[in-house]
């Protein structure tokens, strides 16, 4: 197991071999299930999350306002460590809440009156970062059905190790080093949605150092998810007038 | 979903912070009054901020560790939120209580636990067979904004009046002493600060009540310590806010931290004065309406440039009377140093007042009041001297030494 050096020298390589601010390899899928509206597979490294969205019009909401409901669950499967009772699982509660929060303010609800936008989200594997990369698959999710936004939301993870500041951990470091950061980044708007710092104890000037890494970090993730968002469109296009 | 508010109501709520004004006068960063009063049963606390009011209370069990961790023990926290009629809204989806329930209670369940304040360790009584279970209840008394804030100090106070009694084990016997106790300890105080972000104004707004909450669209709560470490953060709702705009919060939760922290520990130094049913009959004597009609009192004068300065007097009433029997042998002592001329010349002033208020009170009633004034007026001046007193020794020997004497002439 490699050990980290305690210095700011940027080529110190990490446990997997990846330098401090090197992301793993990011891959985006859109439209991965026929019957639904919209979806979206991201995965991060080992860690794969999957969004499906089904929008509705029904007669229950009258209201002059759409309706969203988010069901996030994380697999049995995901995880090393076993969990036995997994419908108790108050995280997984809590962590509903927070996508729900704040995609109810990212999209424009009003332009949908008496209708309801399920989202299903299902982590299928974690290995590190699995709430940045739910928010990310949501996001894919939600353009890949069309569903006007007021931004593009894109989520990130990271972390310290040490005193230095990493992006994107795997699961080894988030156990060992006990301090992660997931933070939301409006990219158009360039500002923050939703942060959450889960840590021992860290001083300000650290704080202020993984906000920034995080906020450069999120531009990366943004790139490559604009990429497959345009392939997609672009193949759209292709069979539509090259039958 | 905002039934109990008009949107004139929103609109002039909305105005005043904008052109930072607070509703309840005070300023678009401060805290209401917070009063913190530890009881005499194990992890019993009662916390006021505002109308805001949280009674705590602890309970022990003794239950076998889990097998991966044999020395640690176990901590629970359990909200109750009975009371709970006009709970605030920022996000636009009906927000059920048990969600507000998770959300709080894991928030402070993941920063105690992660940021050390306690080690599980220390409820550990035989390795591997026996340690504590502890369960701390949190019971909402009165809701009136800023639930976060209150149940996060709540718990942490609770933690520090918990104590555990000395267990002894021989043989097949476990013998649990009540009488001997020892507190838990607590390595550092950590306080959470919520901000309030509201639509249109730049700068969140801390501790807002349960009106302002229902116009803010999202929540971010800092949690630091003294020592100037960040424990926890934690958001609700779309922040929309620049990654300065966060630091900045951090910086003025920082600030924050330090005042509420002076605040506990003076409350838990002079913990066993205080009683905590007393406490809940007694009239709030710093309570929010009294303190706007304070300061309201205070800017009139002002305004008018009116001397005469009575207001505050009324507040610190109740303590002197309580103090008085100490006053007095501080007195003695006072006397007997010999700095007459300074007590002469507060003697002249406090003659002076007197006549005027006289001159002034021509009817019955009004003499009658000047009475009692003056009356006021002694006691103040005798706590001034007391004040004095301990300022001109430069240590509190003569205090403690008047005390002892007074729990003497108690005792005979």
């Amino acid at each position: 197991m490699l050990e980290l050096r305690h210095d700011n020298d940027q080529s110190t390589l990490r446990m997997n071999g990846r330098k401090l601010l090197e992301l793993r390899d990011i891959k985006c899928q859109l439209d991965v299930m026929k019957n639904t509206s919209g979806s979206a597979l991201f995965e991060i490294g080992n860690t794969k999350v999957v969004a499906f969205l089904q929008a509705q019009t029904l007669g229950v909401n009258q209201l002059n306002r759409g309706i969203l409901n988010v069901n996030f669950f994380v697999t049995n499967f995901s995880a090393i460590e076993h969990r036995a009772d997994i419908k108790k699982d108050i995280k997984m509660k809590e962590f509903t809440r927070m996508i729900k929060s704040v995609f109810e303010q990212v999209i424009l609800l009003d332009l949908y009156p008496r209708s309801q936008l399920d989202l299903q989200v299902f982590v299928l594997e974690a290995d590190g970062g699995y709430r940045s990369a739910a928010f990310n698959a949501v996001s894919l999710a939600l353009m890949d059905g069309g569903i006007a936004m007021k931004d593009f939301v894109v989520a990130t993870t990271a972390g310290l190790l040490g005193n230095v500041g990493v992006i994107d951990l795997i699961y080894q470091e988030e156990k060992k080093q006990n301090c992660e950061f997931v933070l939301v980044h409006l990219q158009k708007a360039q500002k923050i949605a939703y942060v959450n710092l889960n840590c021992n104890k860290i001083r300000l000037s650290d704080f202020e150092k993984l906000m920034s890494i995080s906020v450069d970090s999120c531009d990366k993730i943004a790139n490559e998810m604009k990429t497959a968002i345009r392939a997609k469109l672009v193949k759209n296009i292709n069979s539509f007038y090259f039958k | 979903m905002f039934s109990s508010f008009s949107i004139n109501e929103r609109d002039f709520l909305q105005e005043a912070i904008k052109s930072n004004f607070r509703v309840d006068a005070r300023g678009v960063q401060d805290y209401r009054s917070i009063e913190v009063k530890f009881g005499q049963e194990n992890g019993q606390v009662l916390l006021k901020i505002g109308k805001t009011q949280i009674l705590t209370q602890s309970s022990l069990k003794l239950v076998t560790p889990q097998p991966g961790k044999p020395n640690e023990g176990f901590f629970r926290f359990n909200t109750e939120f009975s009371s709970l009629q006009q709970a605030a809204e920022y996000t636009s989806s009906i927000n059920t209580l048990s969600e507000m329930r998770v959300d709080i209670t894991r928030f402070i369940d993941k920063v105690l636990k992660s940021s050390r304040a306690t080690d599980r360790e220390s409820l550990c009584i035989v390795q591997g067979r026996l340690v504590w279970s502890l369960s701390v209840d949190l019971y909402l008394i009165n809701e009136d904004g800023n639930i976060m804030d209150a149940c996060f100090i709540a718990s942490v106070l609770s933690l520090m009046n918990t104590r555990l009694p000395e267990v002894t084990i021989t043989r097949d016997r476990i013998k649990i002493n009540e009488e001997k106790v020892k507190y838990l300890n607590v390595h550092h105080i950590p306080i959470c600060t919520t901000f309030f972000f509201i639509d249109g104004i730049e700068n969140p707004i801390i501790d807002a009540n349960a009106k302002e909450e229902k116009l803010a669209k999202s929540r971010l709560s800092i949690c630091m310590n003294i020592f100037e470490d960040l424990c926890g953060m934690s958001s609700l709702g779309c922040l929309e806010a620049d990654p300065q705009t966060i630091i900045k919060c951090s910086k003025v939760a920082l600030i924050k931290t330090k005042e509420i922290t002076k605040i506990i520990r003076e409350a838990f130094a002079n913990r066993n004065n205080q009683e905590i049913l007393d406490f809940l009959n007694s009239k709030n004597k710093r309570s929010l309406q009294q303190e706007n009609e304070r300061t309201a009192q205070q800017f009139l004068q002002n305004f008018l440039g009116n001397d005469d300065k009575n207001t505050n007097q009324t507040n610190d009433d109740d303590d002197i009377v309580e103090d008085q029997e100490v006053v007095e042998i501080l007195r003695q002592n006072y006397n007997k140093k010999a700095k007459s001329t300074n007590q002469q010349s507060i003697d002249k002033s406090v003659q002076k007042k007197e006549v005027r208020i006289s001159q002034i009170g021509n009817d019955v009633q009004d003499a009658l009041n000047s009475g009692n004034q003056s009356k006021r007026k002694d006691k103040m001046k005798e706590k001034q001297e007391k004040i004095q007193e301990i300022d001109s020794q430069g240590d509190n020997l003569s205090l403690s030494s008047a005390l002892k004497k007074k729990n003497k002439n108690k005792n005979a």
